[in-house]
């Protein structure tokens, strides 16, 4: 299980699911709203899985399929704007070629003789940070339920789909357990469909993560959150290993109380099948 | 029976067009019945952008030129201008401005001038960078020897590989190996790049003698049948695959 090689011909699926509830301006220690530290972090990791996938050619390869959902005000929908507004999965090719905009920003980098310099780069922006209303996560898990089975139809023998999951409170639409399970229970020959589920928060209590049982979650929806989430395959795991967390085999993609910083490594950790 | 044979196949990935092939090879055009002469093969990293042709500049420089190594410098600016000199969108940008990366197995085969030895015997002294290997088999495809791995799960690690980046590129110059090995009259090297060299590890002595005769031939027909049987059944990775097979005539 999750060893299929990823090619044109058998891409992979990463589907993002971003909370865009009302609770999502809370500003993180960085002082970026949460739904701001969100957007940024997918945008980033968007870009990175382009380049990636990129090679001599203009257009990168069509490795992987990409959605991003966002839920929020009442509504589950396609988070993309621009062109790919509506657009639930999208080949890498078409992303790298519909940003709803290049911005420039500016970047520290080595200047080669053992100093720092300022340097402005772009950055490509497919969605923006949104926050109001409930957090209608039954229904997100639902939308990507219909998305990954779709994607399996096609692609039977592909790396089994991955859903991160990122949210900053409970759901307010039911318990999200059964939809998250129903997600798992869709399975290619490489083994079932993954769920990582991500927990963002501004407060100051500790966070964990990628936890192997429900022991010392005191937190209710800590444990509702560590049950919806798939074990991480070896590769993932070892990944967050490498990262310095301590982890075992077992350990879930999952996070509660994390911080931006945790988000990153969150996010490179769910996609570490990108690095090919 | 003064003669080498030199035999070639190589194919890219499954259903992939020949333009997205990066591995190269090369041996010195024209001099391959002498005592002498110089052999390459290199596998462009599929993370990284333009590899096919720095492998190319890689095989290139090393048949031509024994002092390759002082190359390198330069040949990674030429890679540069060669990249730099279009437009790019951003992402092929993002992608060039992390180099390319290629590993690199260059082989010198001379037969050897050993009076104590078998007449018509000899050396192959190949210098290594990362994941490309030689082989030294019998003429029933019983593996004799093998390099730089003798594991397949010598595979699964990451190798160091050739840059156009100076930082990565002496990384790998640093790990790179010299090896030197005696073949028989009768012997053949086999050279190959990851995919078919970590199949050779686990393959039975009638698949390689197999393999070989194909290659021998430079089949490429029959070498597309195999890679599709191999590939089909499991047994093969999914990548781009060469072989270079040299005898004694």
């Amino acid at each position: 299980m999750y060893n299929a090689q990823i090619t044109r011909n058998n891409p992979a699926c990463f589907l993002f699911l971003i909370d865009q509830s009302g609770s999502m301006d809370g500003v993180l220690p960085e002082g970026l709203s949460k739904a701001a530290a969100v957007a940024d972090a997918t945008n980033k990791l968007l870009s990175n899985v382009v380049i990636k996938c990129t090679k001599d050619e203009d257009l990168p390869r069509d490795y992987f399929h990409i959605g991003v959902i966002g839920y929020g005000g009442g509504e589950v929908q396609s988070a993309f704007s621009g062109e790919l507004t509506g657009r639930e999965l999208v080949p890498v090719s078409e992303i790298a070629v519909n940003p709803a905009r290049v911005e420039q920003r500016s970047k520290k980098i080595p200047d080669g003789a053992g100093g720092i310099i300022q340097q402005n780069v772009p950055f490509a922006v497919w969605f923006d940070p949104k926050a109001s209303g409930g957090t209608p996560m039954c229904a997100a898990l639902q939308t990507a339920q219909r998305v990954v089975a779709g994607f399996l139809s096609k692609y039977p023998n592909c790396y089994p789909p991955v859903v991160i999951n990122i949210t900053d409170g409970e759901s307010t639409d039911g318990d999200p357990l059964p939809s998250a399970n129903a997600i798992k229970e869709h399975v290619s020959n490489d083994g079932p469909a993954l769920l990582f589920n991500l927990h963002l928060s501004s407060s100051a209590g500790a966070t964990v993560e990628y936890a192997s049982s429900t022991q010392g979650l005191t937190d209710q929806y800590a444990a509702r959150l560590f049950e919806m989430s798939s074990i991480l395959p070896e590769k993932m795991l070892m990944l967050a290993q490498s990262a310095g967390y301590e982890v075992t085999a077992g350990a879930r993609g999952f996070a509660f109380n994390a911080k931006f910083e945790s988000l990153v490594k969150f996010l490179e950790i769910g996609t570490v099948i990108a690095d090919r | 029976m003064n003669a080498w044979i030199v035999g070639q196949v190589h194919a890219p990935k499954r259903g992939c067009d020949r333009s997205t092939y990066e591995d190269a090879f090369l041996w010195a055009p024209g001099r391959a019945d002498h005592r002498t002469f110089r052999l390459a093969i290199s596998d462009g990293a599929t993370e990284s952008a333009f590899a096919g042709l720095w492998a190319k500049m890689l095989v290139e420089a090393f048949v031509k030129d024994t002092s390759w190594e002082r190359q390198l410098e330069t040949l990674a600016k030429e890679w540069a201008e060669q990249v730099w000199s279009r437009d790019l969108p951003w992402n092929l940008q993002e992608k060039a401005s992390l180099g390319a990366h290629a590993s690199l197995l260059g082989a010198v085969i001379t037969l050897s001038r050993s009076i104590t030895r078998v007449p018509g015997s000899w050396v192959v002294t190949a210098q290594i960078f990362g994941d490309s290997c030689m082989f030294v088999l019998d003429q029933d495809g019983v593996l004799k020897r093998s390099y730089p791995y003798t594991q397949p799960v010598e595979f699964d690690t990451r190798p160091y590989l050739l840059s156009t980046l100076p930082e990565h590129r002496q990384r790998a110059l640093d790990h790179g190996e010299t090896r030197r090995t005696r073949l028989t009259p009768s012997q053949q090297l086999l050279v190959s790049t990851d995919a078919i060299g970590r199949w050779m590890l686990e393959a039975s002595p009638a698949d390689i003698a197999e393999l070989s005769a194909i290659a021998l031939a430079s089949d490429q027909t029959a070498f597309e049948r195999w890679l599709e049987r191999g590939r089909a059944e499991g047994s093969l990775r999914d990548d781009d695959c060469t072989v270079v097979v040299v005898t004694r005539g």
